[in-house]
């Protein structure tokens, strides 16, 4: 398992802690499974949209003891609402992320966090929410 | 025969046998599941989605009115395929209903949790 699907993966395991949120399931992007139709119950989709790397100082100039490989990288977490469900329940959901991710920034290794307007995806039929976030952490850091 | 029983009896003789599942509930009967042609019939392929494959192909089904279909709720299986209920209407002749028509889209299973066992993990 390589280090960016690990910091992913932490990141839905610490949504998964939350009880609010264990109605959600959570599946990895472009499945080859037939796309679910209709949508049965709270899912979302948890996507890695862009990954940056630099070989740098960690923290910049401001702590040059340490050198190692920076990623920036970018995690989308897209969640669908059933076809009987409305776009409050979806919102509610929603700020639920947005609150359970700011409260692990340090945690998690997050930089920030945002969430999209409610949308609406024809091909399955539902309304979706993206709540994205920005990961920053160290690979392979060694000191010099 | 009247034009009620007429149609009927076509769907029941000519139709190929259908599994209708909704709520829980099963029933067999007859009806009429074919491609729906586009121009030219180029219905090849499909496309990705964030969810999954999305095969884009749609079928039309005319069947009895005497199992009414529910929109993203009732699945049609026939063939060895399954096919979920996009759109239905019912057609009626003065006020008695004639037959059930469809639109439907091949079905999805419920997606499994990718990250299930992930639960625990530090």
């Amino acid at each position: 398992m390589n280090r960016i699907k690990a910091e992913v993966d932490r990141i839905v395991a610490r949504l998964k802690e939350n009880s609010a949120l264990s109605g959600i399931r959570f599946v990895r992007e472009y499945s080859s499974n037939q796309l679910e139709s209709p949508i049965d119950g709270w899912l979302a989709a948890v996507c890695i949209t862009d990954v940056k790397l630099s070989k740098s100082y960690v923290g910049g100039y401001m702590s040059s003891s340490i050198r190692g490989e920076v990623y920036s990288a970018g995690v989308e977490i897209r969640l669908f609402a059933p076809a009987e469900e409305n776009g409050s329940g979806l919102s509610e959901l929603a700020g639920e992320i947005i609150s359970t991710l700011s409260e692990s920034k340090n945690e998690l290794n997050i930089s920030s966090v945002t969430a999209s307007a409610i949308g609406f995806d024809p091909n399955s039929d539902a309304v979706y929410r993206t709540v994205s976030c920005k990961l920053e952490f160290c690979a392979s850091g060694e000191a010099v | 025969m009247s034009i009620f029983n007429s149609v009927g009896e076509t769907i029941k003789r000519y139709g190929s046998k259908v599994k209708i599942e909704h709520n829980g509930d099963t029933v067999n009967t007859s009806a009429f599941v074919e491609p729906l042609r586009y121009r030219n019939r180029i219905y090849i392929g499909g496309q990705y989605h964030v969810l999954g494959r999305n095969r884009r192909e749609k079928y039309l089904y005319i069947g009895s009115a005497n199992h009414r279909l529910v929109e993203n709720k009732s699945v049609i299986e026939t063939h060895g395929n399954k096919y979920i209920v996009k759109r239905s209407e019912t057609y009626y002749i003065k006020d008695f209903p004639l037959y059930e028509w469809a639109i439907l889209t091949p079905f999805g299973e419920r997606a499994e949790d990718d990250y299930e066992s992930d639960q625990g993990r530090g």
